[in-house]
This record gives structure tokens, C-alpha cells and sequence, in this order.
């Protein structure tokens, strides 16, 4: 398979159309050839007025060749981008919902069940503890230093818009009031 | 006919339209070149693309544009490198914006989803075991209760 560069196709095109009896290979051996050149040549912000014409417009077209060439890598690069650009965005909120909905949804009610069932669990021990019998020698047994702490949980507050909108005008009549 | 004019101003102005299409084709190179950064050759490439449409606008040397008087024109040049430099800092701008919003969103996604992985494969199934360990004791703690209640009175 031969080497080859990738390039806006419309762009390509353009010089296809100026130059309709050359064939890519040769226009691109051209193209990197004057590319270098005009890399290399010393940079320059305007063309000095002293110099004959034909001399100008060499050093324009240069100037124009460089500029126009950093110019078109960064379109480019933005233009191919779009499906990344696309992919990240979509990845991004799927993320956040899936995030969102663990941590609103999925765990706080494990928390919740899991804190009321240890509070009933040492209930219940003190109750048998009272009545005699030893709750260590009762099976199973909780190794607790292995359970997740839960006693002082408190599940996140998820405010809506409304509340949100209610808890600000409440503190600019606060504020307004003071 | 084709102008070169026209074409090179064509190409100019589609420099600053970040809505052309993003189909891309491929410039054959030679083989000597094949490992070469992908990046230069690109910038090559654009570079002396740019310098043929504007030779051949300079020199009005392509058979189309023989005879057509496009004569040419240093004013056309300059006018083409005013648009150029005019549209580079909004293409820049876009490129720096756009990368920079893409690498936080993948940053935050990367993140996001280590955590997701962390509650569901391992925090959700503890509190699972939790959970299954505390209902077993309950129910062997409320029998012996229930035992000591229903004995010698």
C-alpha cells in the first residue's frame, strides 16, 4: 500500500480543479516541495515595498503559503475531530446519568436499609443481653470491623429547579428585607 | 472555466468555515516519506497547496487560465493573505476551545467511571453481604428471644 496523507477532500479538490492534467501524485511531490520552501523561507509580516515586482509577489506567495498551511492543519484537525468531539460529549452525559443515578437511586436506599437493620441488630442484642443470653455465642456472628459504617448516614439532597428558584427568591426577599 | 482567482479565493475563505464537511481524501506521498510525522507532511502538503493556487493566480500559467486576462495581481494576493491572518486567530480559538472542552469531558468521563466502577463492583455488593449478614443475625437473635421467652416461667 503507498503512503499517503489525509487532507479535506474539498480542499484537494481545489487543486484538482486548477490543475486538471496533473495527477495527484505529481501535484503532491509539487505541493510538499513548495510547502518546505515555504517553511524554511525567513518569516516575514509584509513584503518590502523596494523590492521588483516579481520579487513581491514571490515572497506573498510564500507568506500566504505559510500562513494559509498553519491555518488549514488547525481546520483540520477541528473538522476531524467532530466524531471525538461527538463521542466525548455523548460518553460524558451517559457517565453523569449513570453516576447520578448510583448515587441518587441505587445506594442511599442500601445505606438506609443497612443503618436500620444495624440500630435493630444492637437493639435486639441488648434485649437478649437482658434476658440472659449470650449474644456472642448466638451464630451467625458480624465481624464489624469488615462492614461498611452506615450508622451516621445521611442520604444527598437533590434540590430541583423549583426548589432551587424557591430557596433564591426566599433569599433576595430575605436580603431586600434586611 | 476554472479561475484561479476564484479558486483561490474559494479555498481562502473556506479556511475560516468550521462547518465544511470533514470527509477527507488520501494524498498519495512518495514511499521515502512514509516515515515522516504525519502532522508536517499534513502542514507541508496545505503549505505548497496554497503556493500552487497562488502561482498559478500569479503566473496565470494553467491552460484554463490562458487568455483570460487574470492578471494578476499583487493586490489579489495581498487581499487573500488579509483573510488568511483575519481568519487564523478564530480558527485557533475554536480548535484550542473545542480540544480543551473534549479532553475535560473525556477527563470527567475517565473519572466518573472509576467511580462507577468502584460503587458497582464493590461498594453495592458489600453492602449487599452487609445487609444479608445483619437480616441472618436478626432472625437468629429474635429465635433465641423467642427461645428464652417460651422457657421455665
Amino acid at each position: 500500500m503507498s503512503p499517503s496523507v489525509h487532507l479535506l477532500a474539498d480542499d484537494w479538490e481545489r487543486l484538482r480543479r486548477v490543475y486538471p492534467d496533473r495527477d495527484d501524485r505529481d501535484l503532491a511531490r509539487t505541493a510538499l516541495a513548495l510547502g518546505r520552501k515555504a517553511a524554511d523561507a525567513p518569516f516575514e509580516i509584509r513584503v518590502p515595498p523596494n523590492l521588483p515586482k516579481r520579487e513581491r509577489v514571490q515572497r506573498l506567495i510564500v507568506m500566504l503559503a505559510r500562513s494559509a498551511g498553519g491555518v488549514a492543519v488547525q481546520r483540520f484537525r477541528l473538522v476531524r475531530d467532530r466524531e471525538r468531539d461527538a463521542r466525548a460529549e455523548r460518553v460524558e452525559a451517559l457517565t453523569y446519568e449513570r453516576h447520578l443515578e448510583l448515587d441518587k437511586d441505587v445506594v442511599p436506599p442500601l445505606k438506609l436499609e443497612a443503618k436500620r437493620l444495624r440500630a435493630e441488630l444492637r437493639r435486639l442484642e441488648e434485649e437478649a443481653g437482658s434476658l440472659g443470653i449470650d449474644v456472642e455465642a448466638i451464630e451467625p456472628r458480624i465481624s464489624w470491623p469488615e462492614t461498611i459504617a452506615v450508622d451516621g448516614y445521611e442520604p444527598p439532597k437533590y434540590e430541583t429547579n423549583d426548589e432551587r428558584r424557591r430557596t433564591a427568591v426566599a433569599f433576595f426577599r430575605r436580603v431586600g428585607g434586611a | 472555466m476554472t479561475r484561479a482567482a476564484d479558486v483561490l479565493q474559494e479555498a481562502v475563505k473556506a479556511l475560516g468555515d468550521l462547518t465544511v464537511p470533514d470527509v477527507a481524501t488520501e494524498v498519495p506521498i512518495d514511499a521515502a516519506l512514509a516515515h515522516h510525522d504525519e502532522a508536517e507532511l499534513r502542514f507541508f502538503l496545505y503549505a505548497g497547496l496554497f503556493a500552487l493556487l497562488a502561482e498559478a493566480v500569479a503566473d496565470g500559467e494553467t491552460p484554463e487560465m490562458a487568455g483570460d486576462g487574470a492578471g494578476v495581481t499583487e493586490e489579489q494576493l495581498e487581499g487573500s493573505l488579509r483573510m488568511v491572518r483575519s481568519a487564523e486567530p478564530g480558527v485557533r480559538y475554536a480548535r484550542f476551545e473545542r480540544r480543551d472542552a473534549t479532553e475535560r469531558r473525556e477527563l470527567m468521563a475517565r473519572m466518573r467511571g472509576r467511580e462507577i466502577a468502584v460503587t458497582s463492583e464493590w461498594l453495592i455488593p458489600r453492602l449487599d453481604a452487609d445487609i444479608h449478614a445483619y437480616r441472618a443475625r436478626i432472625a437468629a437473635l429474635q429465635d433465641a428471644i423467642a427461645r428464652a421467652g417460651d422457657g421455665p416461667r
